[in-house]
C-alpha cells in the first residue's frame, strides 16, 4: 500500500518537474510575445534605429547579425569538417578519439567573454582592425567550432559500419570513401550543427562587445578595417541598461521578439534532425 | 592502410588528411593560444601581486589592489544557487520525460524535449532583459523582510542563472538515463519493483556519472554566464562575506568575474599593463576553473570503454 | 536636490575636417553616455544630410571615451568633466582639443519616497556622509526610515568625476567605497526608480 502510494508520489514530483519547464518557456515566450509583438509593424524591420533607440526600428542591427553569423558559419564549417574527419576516420586509437571528444566538449563550455578580450587583443590591437565585422565573425565561428564538430562526429558515427566497409572492399581509397561516402551521408549532421551554431551565435553579445559592435552608426561595412556592425544582441544589451524611458521599453522589447525569433527559428530548423538523432542514440 | 600518416599507401600525401589535421591543428592552437595570451598578458599583475592576486580580498583598480576573492565568491555563490536551484526539477523532468512516460506517449515526450531545446536557445541578453524587468521587483519582495538593499543582488543572479542552466541539465541528464539499457528496466519491473523503486534504485546508481556530468556541465555554463549576470548583481566589488556559508550576502549586490570583464574597466584598463594585467588575470583564473570544471564533466559523460 | 555647476565638453584630438573628408574614412565617436543623446542625434542629421560615416558608442564613459582617443579607436571622445592634466600626460602623442558644446548639471538624485518625505536638498557634509556609508539611514537627515542605498556611478564616468571633484575637491582624494555601481545615466535613473531609499549621481535631463 505504501509502496503504490510513494509510486504515485514520485510520477506526479517528475510531473510536476516537466510541466515546470513548459510553463517556464510558456511565460518567458509570452512575456516577449506579449510585450514585443505590439510593436513589430513591418517598419521596425527596415527602418534604422535613431534616437539612442527611443525611436525607428532594428534594420542594421537584423543586417549585421546576419552578416556575422554568415561569416561564423564560413569560417567554422570547414574546420569543424576538418575536426570531424581526424577524429573519425584518421585517429587510429580509441583513447586518442575519447580524449579529441572531451576537449571538444570542454571547448564548448567555455565563457563567450573570453573570445570576446582574446578578441580585442588579437583583431582590435595586434592587426590593428579596430572593431571589425570579420574580429566578430572570426570569433563567433570559433566559438561554434566545437558545436559544429560535435555535431558532424555523432553523425560519422551512426553511419552503419557497411558504408565503410564496402568502400573498402570497392576499392576506393580514403580520400574518396571521404568525399563520395561519409560526407555526403552526413550532410545532414552537417546543417543540423550548423544550424545550433548559428543561432547560439545570432544570441551572442559578450564576443562581439569589444571588437565587432557599435551601437550606432553602422550599416553595412564597407572595407576590413573599423567597420563594425550593429547587432540584436549588443543592442539590447545597451538598452536594457536603460528600461526606464518608455519610448525604449517598447522599442526594446520589438527587438528582443526579432532576436527570439532568428534564434528560435533557427533552432526549430534543426529540431526534428536533433530529435532524430536523440531517439537514435537512445535506442542503440 | 587507414593510418595516421596522412599518406596514402603508394606513399603520396592525401590532401584531405593534410587539411583535415591542418584545420584540427589550427583550432587547437587558437583555444590554447587563448589561455596563453591571458597567460602572457596577465603578467604585470603576478609580478605585482604574486598570489596575493588570488588571495586578495580588495580590488580598487585606483590604488593598485587587485584581488579576485570577492569575484570567485560572487561566482561560487550564484553558481551555487543556480545549481541547487536547477539541478532537482532538471533531474526530475529528465526522468518523467525518460523513465515514467508509458511507451505510447511519443508525443509528450516530444512536446517537453522542444520546450527544453528552445528554453535552451534563449539568448542570455534576453535573460538578462527579462530579470531586469521582471526578476528584480520579484527578488525585492521576496527579500524584504531581510531588508535588501535593492532587486540586484547575489541571488537575482543565481536565480536567473537557474533558470538558465536548467535546459542543460534536462537534456544531458535525459541522455544519461537514456544510456541505461532497457533490460535494466525490465528486469526491476519483472521482479516487482514499482516505477519509483525501479528508477531510485536500480536507474539513477549507474546514471549517477552521467548525471554528475550534467550537473557538472550545468556548472560550467553558469560559471561562465556573463550578459544575464552583468545585468542584475548589482556590481559591488569587494563584496567578501564575513561568515563564508552564511545566506545574508545572497541579500546583498555582488560581483562575479564574469561581470567585472564585462564592464566598463575593461576599457579603461587597456593602457594600463597593470591594470590590463589584473584584467586578463581574471580571464585566465575564469578559462581555467571552467576548462577544469567543463573537463571533468565531460569525462564522465565519455563512457571510457572506448564509445567514443 | 543640489546643482553643481560644470561644463560639458567634446574633444577632438584631430583636425575636425570637412565633411567630404570624413565621407572616406568613418568617424569614431566614443565616451560618456551623458554627451551621447545629443551627439547621437547630430551625428543622424549629418548622416543623413551630408551621408557620412559615424560610429557612436558609450563604452567606458567618459573616461573610456578619452581611452579610445588615446588609443586611436575614436576620433572623437564625448567627455562630461573637464579634461584634466592626467589625460594628457596619459597620452602625451595626442593633442587634445577641447570643443565645448555645452553644459550640464550633475545632480544627486533621489528615489521618489525620499523626495516625498522632505528630503529636498542635501548639504555637502551630508552629501558626504552618505556616500562614505556614515548616514546609514534616510531619518537621520529628515527622510524616511529606510536604509540609505546609494548607486555609484563608476569612477570612470564624467558625471562621477564632477560630484567627487565638487565633495573633496579632487577626484584622486575620493575615500574608497564599496558601494553598487552603475554605468549610464539611464541606469542609475532605471535603479533609482526601482529601488525605495536610493540615491544617485546623474546628469540632470
Amino acid at each position: 500500500m505504501r509502496r503504490s502510494w510513494l509510486d504515485r508520489a514520485f510520477w506526479l514530483a517528475c510531473a510536476l518537474c516537466a510541466a515546470g519547464v513548459g510553463a517556464l518557456l510558456a511565460g518567458i515566450a509570452g512575456a516577449i510575445l506579449w510585450r514585443g509583438l505590439p510593436v513589430l509593424r513591418p517598419g521596425f524591420l527596415t527602418a534604422v534605429s535613431s534616437k539612442a533607440g527611443a525611436s525607428g526600428g532594428v534594420r542594421d542591427e537584423i543586417v549585421g547579425t546576419l552578416i556575422l553569423i554568415t561569416t561564423a558559419l564560413l569560417v567554422s564549417a570547414p574546420l569543424a569538417t576538418g575536426v570531424a574527419l581526424v577524429h573519425s576516420v584518421y585517429l587510429r586509437s580509441l583513447p586518442a578519439r575519447r580524449r579529441l571528444l572531451v576537449a571538444l566538449y570542454t571547448a564548448n563550455a567555455l565563457p563567450s567573454i573570453l573570445f570576446g578580450i582574446a578578441g580585442m587583443v588579437v583583431f582590435s590591437r595586434f592587426f590593428g582592425w579596430g572593431k571589425s565585422w570579420l574580429a566578430g565573425g572570426l570569433l563567433l565561428g570559433l566559438m561554434i567550432l566545437p558545436t559544429l564538430s560535435v555535431a558532424l562526429i555523432e553523425r560519422l558515427r551512426s553511419l552503419p559500419r557497411k558504408y565503410r566497409e564496402a568502400a573498402s572492399a570497392l576499392g576506393l581509397t580514403r580520400a574518396q570513401t571521404v568525399w563520395s561516402v561519409l560526407l555526403p551521408q552526413c550532410a545532414g549532421g552537417l546543417l543540423s550543427g550548423a544550424l545550433l551554431g548559428l543561432a547560439r551565435a545570432a544570441g551572442e553579445t559578450a564576443p562581439i562587445l569589444f571588437a565587432a559592435a557599435v551601437f550606432s552608426g553602422a550599416g553595412f561595412p564597407s572595407g576590413l578595417r573599423n567597420s563594425p556592425v550593429a547587432a540584436l544582441p549588443y543592442h539590447i544589451f545597451v538598452l536594457a541598461q536603460d528600461s526606464f524611458d518608455p519610448a525604449v521599453e517598447g522599442h526594446l522589447w520589438g527587438a528582443a521578439c526579432v532576436l527570439v525569433g532568428l534564434v528560435l527559428g533557427l533552432s526549430l530548423l534543426a529540431l526534428p534532425a536533433r530529435l532524430r538523432a536523440h531517439e537514435e542514440a537512445r535506442n542503440a | 592502410m587507414m593510418g595516421v600518416t596522412g599518406r596514402r599507401r603508394d606513399g603520396r600525401l592525401e590532401i584531405t588528411a593534410v587539411f583535415s589535421w591542418g584545420f584540427t591543428a589550427l583550432a587547437v592552437s587558437a583555444f590554447l593560444g587563448m589561455l596563453l595570451l591571458f597567460a602572457v598578458q596577465s603578467l604585470p599583475v603576478w609580478r605585482h601581486a604574486g598570489a596575493g592576486f588570488l588571495s586578495g580580498t580588495t580590488w580598487f583598480f585606483r590604488a593598485g589592489k587587485f584581488g579576485v576573492l570577492p569575484m570567485v565568491y560572487g561566482t561560487a555563490a550564484v553558481s551555487a544557487v543556480a545549481l541547487l536551484l536547477a539541478t532537482p526539477p532538471g533531474i526530475g523532468a529528465a526522468i518523467f520525460t525518460a523513465e515514467l512516460l508509458p511507451r505510447g506517449a511519443r508525443r509528450t515526450r516530444l512536446a517537453v524535449k522542444t520546450a527544453v531545446e528552445l528554453l535552451a536557445g534563449i539568448p542570455s541578453v534576453v535573460y538578462g532583459l527579462l530579470g531586469v524587468l521582471l526578476l528584480r521587483d520579484f527578488v525585492l519582495r521576496l527579500l524584504a523582510r531581510w531588508d535588501p538593499l535593492s532587486g540586484d543582488t547575489l541571488l537575482t543572479g543565481g536565480l536567473l542563472l537557474g533558470i538558465m542552466v536548467l535546459p542543460t541539465i534536462i537534456s544531458l541528464s535525459d541522455d544519461a538515463l537514456g544510456g541505461i539499457a532497457g533490460s535494466q528496466r525490465l528486469a526491476a519491473r519483472a521482479l516487482g519493483l514499482t516505477r519509483a523503486e525501479t528508477v531510485l534504485q536500480v536507474i539513477l546508481p549507474q546514471a549517477l556519472p552521467g548525471l554528475a556530468s550534467a550537473v557538472l556541465l550545468g556548472l560550467g555554463r553558469a560559471l561562465g554566464e556573463t550578459i544575464a549576470v552583468f545585468l542584475v548583481i548589482g556590481r559591488q566589488d569587494n563584496q567578501w562575506p564575513e561568515r563564508l556559508l552564511s545566506l545574508r550576502p545572497l541579500t546583498e549586490a555582488g560581483q562575479t568575474l564574469t561581470s567585472k570583464l564585462g564592464g566598463s574597466e575593461t576599457f579603461l584598463a587597456l593602457d594600463d599593463p597593470l591594470h590590463w594585467g589584473a584584467i586578463t588575470g581574471l580571464a585566465l583564473v575564469l578559462y581555467a576553473g571552467v576548462a577544469l570544471v567543463s573537463w571533468i564533466g565531460a569525462r564522465l559523460s565519455l563512457p571510457g570503454s572506448g564509445r567514443a | 536636490m543640489l546643482r553643481a555647476r560644470k561644463l560639458l565638453l567634446t574633444v577632438g584630438a584631430l583636425t575636425l575636417g570637412t565633411g567630404a573628408a570624413f565621407a572616406a574614412r568613418p568617424l569614431r565617436i566614443n565616451g560618456s553616455t551623458t554627451v551621447n543623446p545629443v551627439v547621437t542625434e547630430a551625428a543622424e542629421a549629418l548622416r543623413a544630410e551630408r551621408g557620412m560615416t559615424i560610429h557612436v558608442d558609450t563604452q567606458g564613459g567618459s573616461s573610456g571615451g578619452i581611452a579610445a582617443l588615446g588609443d586611436g579607436r575614436a576620433e572623437i571622445a564625448m567627455i562630461s568633466r573637464p579634461l584634466e592634466p592626467e589625460d594628457r600626460t596619459k597620452y602625451p602623442k595626442i593633442r587634445f582639443q577641447p570643443v565645448q558644446i555645452g553644459s550640464d548639471a550633475v545632480a544627486l538624485v533621489v528615489s521618489r519616497d525620499v523626495w516625498e518625505a522632505g528630503v529636498h536638498a542635501l548639504s555637502k557634509e551630508q552629501a558626504r556622509g552618505l556616500y562614505e556609508g556614515r548616514i546609514k539611514n534616510w531619518r537621520e537627515i529628515g527622510g524616511p526610515d529606510r536604509r540609505v542605498v546609494f548607486f555609484n556611478k563608476e569612477p570612470g564616468r564624467g558625471t562621477w568625476e564632477v560630484f567627487a571633484h565638487w565633495l573633496y575637491g579632487d577626484p584622486r582624494k575620493a575615500p574608497l567605497v564599496n558601494l553598487p555601481e552603475i554605468g549610464a545615466n539611464e541606469e542609475g535613473r532605471s535603479k533609482v526608480s526601482s529601488t525605495p531609499g536610493s540615491i544617485t549621481q546623474g546628469a540632470a535631463r
